[in-house]
């Protein structure tokens, strides 16, 4: 896998699975993806301005 | 110190110490803890920690305690709770805790101060400290070398520290790197010459990429020997780990050519060097074996490469070895590498770079590319775009929801209902009251047989829908009944989730079993037939019908192609049924018809129709089945009225088992090719219904079809289309498409007229006898 590849590891499934748990609430696939990249963007030190 | 409480317990004198002991030892568990938040401790970590040496009953038996202890917290139920584990909890204001929310931590000061911070676990936490320690220690360490420095002239025996391995916990954001503590920043001396910007930036043997701003600045041991270059004055034993702090008095020549530079006298603080941006001091440094003699030409040093600012993502890279023939590269960030090493100055010698990086956060200046690897091939994306732009890109989103889907598929700790995934372990659970009170419900007549989550949400179980914890309640009601499949059957969709008692249906059921109709509808799954009416559906816009006489007379319609372009369909694979409400604008009501989805040799079909198409209805009126918005699976049927007329119609005599034609009154917009009237099919009158048996062979029904409205022609019955199909669907659903394949070649005594477009023959001389 190339370093810059998102593709998602397991690391990255229980990262989702801890933040879907803290959520308490279910999620859809679209939101967990959504949360994905977001997790992916934070990890690159990139932060929505209105968060 | 002995804390004393205020809370008065029950028991004897020895249960009342015993509890305020262990309240004490719970308590101190949980300092930090809010006032209301759950303490838990098990009786054997309580007791362990009472008797453990220095705590308040130490020297005390622990296996005599323990039941002492169970029974003295036992007493005191206001103040321990107990657990089904047998876990004892309370809490810091001496309240047994009784959660409302199942435990949950919504509106606590971490949720309403720091939506981000994560619930560290036990190791992770430890590892956490155990990190903070080491680095605290470290930095005294070095705090210690800066102070003697000045005084030994050979090199300190300094503790040998390991690389430090790149930890991946460091990047799972524990805790937000921003409100990790930062190390305190050690001055440099004053009397560092500033005007010396020439010399190499201060390097880091081998050390892993930082993952944080928080990595403390120890002198980072040796390369390893085998990347080191070998001198004619290297010792051939030269230590691999290299002292922390160098002979500063000796001659540079004299210094062993292993010692990395950043570990050297010769470098210069980090101040020194040209400022450089924070990914820069984050990324891997290269290879720190730049010897240190000063005399090694320039041209043999290797240039020291600053990683691309690619964050703290980026691997850490492996020491390069020297190589003499490397061309030196007059980068302006690293003037140094260029600089002979006999003008460095001999100034006194410093460690490691005393100046951790700045720990500020990383400017973000371009673009963040990454790819993600779709069916179409890798497709790059720019993390710096905003959530939602990056959302827009389909490939991407679909591969990510793909993989994500199927990892989650695996994964045993989660549940899905339709749309919805959530972790099992943090579902509710219900009591076979609760079960009970829910079938109940569903028997009262007002229910109708079937109930929508919400409704048992709020009618059963007194959830209201405002409450926080809703979403997670109903799903965990619908995952549950869905596992209740002896009581309760699922016939929802995913946006509207009905539930029934099982094998009932509120919905009215065929003259025929369920089971007759399914296979008589079995065409529609047929694959060789499907694919021709795929191209028949595309052609029609909305569903559109002309009700037949099988479906007029069994109340049902087909869940054809059309059909399912409209409705979203079953949301498990083993989803026998789903329930469908049919408004009726032109009546003012509405009914409750059921899907039955296709299985095996079955078709899918909707039934409970009876009431509409008998009552207000004949075979041959045409209607429209209209999506609304009230629901994915809320219809409209619309129909046009008209005067109302009189005409004879056929009708099956169930007494005599015959059709015959008799007058019926009726105000319906109808299709003149389908209106089965006396005028047009007269030769069915007294027409005897077909056996079982040979309604279920079509070229049988087809013929039968050809003796009723077919002419002679040269001992050939010839009919057109539009006066067979009717004709054909009294006894058995058989669509346009598939009956233009039983005519075209499917049988040889069946064939079309080639001179009359729309026109067939049947051809008894070629039927075998």
């Amino acid at each position: 896998m190339a370093a810059n590849d998102i593709t998602p590891t397991t690391r990255d499934l229980e990262r989702l699975i801890d933040w879907m748990r803290r959520s308490g609430r279910p999620q859809t696939i679209s939101s967990l993806v959504r949360r994905y990249l977001e997790m992916a963007r934070e990890e690159r030190g990139i932060r929505d301005a209105a968060k | 110190m002995e804390t004393e409480t205020q809370i008065a317990f029950e028991g004897t004198k020895e249960e009342k110490e015993i509890a305020a002991r262990a309240f004490e030892v719970m308590k101190r568990k949980g300092m930090l803890f809010g006032a209301n938040a759950p303490i838990k401790m098990s009786a054997d970590a309580i007791v362990k920690a009472l008797t453990k040496e220095g705590g308040a009953m130490s020297g005390r038996n622990a296996a005599d305690l323990t039941p002492r202890l169970i029974s003295a917290l036992e007493k005191n139920p206001a103040v321990f709770g107990r657990e089904a584990g047998g876990d004892f909890v309370t809490t810091k204001s001496g309240r047994a805790p009784h959660s409302q929310n199942g435990g949950q931590n919504t509106h606590t000061f971490k949720q309403r101060l720091n939506t981000e911070a994560t619930t560290l676990d036990a190791g992770a936490s430890r590892e956490y400290v155990e990190t903070l320690m080491n680095r605290a220690a470290e930095r005294e360490a070095f705090i210690d070398t800066l102070a003697d420095m000045p005084a030994p002239p050979t090199p300190r025996n300094t503790p040998h520290l390991p690389p430090q391995p790149h930890k991946p916990v460091e990047f799972q954001t524990l805790i937000p790197s921003h409100l990790i503590p930062k190390p305190p920043v050690v001055e440099e001396p004053d009397e560092e010459p500033r005007e010396e910007p020439v010399q190499p930036a201060p390097q880091r043997a081998t050390e892993p990429a930082a993952p944080t701003p928080t990595t403390p600045s120890v002198p980072a041991p040796a390369t390893p020997a085998a990347a080191q270059t070998p001198t004619a004055s290297a010792p051939a034993s030269a230590p691999t780990g290299t002292p922390a702090v160098p002979a500063p008095t000796q001659p540079q020549t004299a210094a062993p050519a292993t010692q990395p530079a950043a570990t050297t006298g010769t470098t210069p603080p980090a101040t020194e060097a040209p400022a450089r941006r924070p990914e820069e001091t984050a990324a891997p440094r290269p290879a720190a074996t730049t010897p240190a003699t000063g005399v090694a030409p320039a041209a043999s040093t290797a240039p020291p490469t600053v990683a691309p600012a690619t964050g703290s993502a980026q691997p850490a890279t492996q020491p390069r070895p020297q190589t003499p023939s490397a061309q030196p590269q007059p980068t302006e960030a690293r003037p140094a590498a260029a600089q002979p090493a006999v003008d460095t100055p001999p100034a006194r010698p410093k460690p490691a770079p005393a100046a951790p990086a700045a720990p500020v956060a990383p400017v973000i200046t371009g673009p963040i590319e990454v790819t993600v690897q779709t069916a179409g091939g890798p497709v790059t994306i720019d993390l710096t775009r905003s959530l939602d732009e990056l959302l827009e890109n389909e490939a991407v989103v679909a591969t990510l929801e793909g993989t994500i889907g199927t990892m989650l598929e695996s994964d045993t700790r989660i549940v899905r209902f339709g749309s919805e995934i959530f972790v099992e372990e943090a579902t509710e659970r219900f009591s076979k009251g609760d079960f009970r009170r829910i079938r109940e419900y569903l028997e009262e007549p007002e229910t109708g047989g079937v109930a929508s989550d919400r409704d048992i949400m709020t009618d059963v179980l007194g959830r209201r829908a405002e409450h926080p914890d809703y979403d997670r309640a109903r799903f965990s009601l619908n995952t549950k009944l869905l596992r209740e499949k002896k009581d309760f059957e699922f016939v929802g969709i995913d946006t509207d989730r009905l539930w029934i008692i099982a094998n009932s249906s509120p919905a009215t059921h065929p003259v025929r079993k369920p089971a007759e109709i399914g296979q008589d509808y079995r065409y529609l799954e047929d694959p060789a037939i499907q694919s021709v009416e795929d191209e028949d559906a595309a052609e029609v816009p909305a569903y559109e019908h002309s009700l037949t006489y099988y479906e007029y007379e069994n109340g049902v319609l087909p869940y054809d192609r059309r059909f399912k372009r409209i409705f979203p369909g079953a949301v498990f694979e083993d989803q026998r049924a789903s329930l469908i409400r049919f408004e009726i604008p032109q009546l003012y009501g509405a009914l409750i018809a059921e899907l039955r989805y296709p299985t095996g040799n079955r078709g899918g079909f909707i039934m409970g129709l009876n009431e509409l198409f008998t009552g207000h209805l004949v075979p041959g009126a045409r209607f429209q089945i209209v999506p609304t918005d009230r629901g994915e699976d809320v219809f409209e049927v619309r129909y046009t009225s008209v005067k109302e007329r009189e005409e004879n119609l056929l009708q099956l005599d169930e007494r005599r088992g015959r059709y015959v034609f008799r007058p019926v009154s009726y105000s319906v917009e109808t299709d003149p090719a389908m209106l089965l009237t006396e005028t047009k099919f007269g030769k069915l009158h007294n027409q005897k219904k077909l056996e079982e048996g040979e309604r279920k062979k079509p070229d049988l029904i087809i013929i039968n079809a050809f003796e009723a409205v077919g002419e002679d022609l040269d001992g050939k019955r010839w009919a057109l289309f539009d006066d067979i199909f009717p004709v054909v669907n009294i006894e058995r659903p058989i669509s346009p498409t598939w009956l233009r394949t039983l005519l075209s070649g499917a049988y040889p005594y069946f064939y079309a007229d080639e001179t009359n477009e729309g026109a067939y023959f049947y051809d008894a001389s070629k039927k075998p006898s």
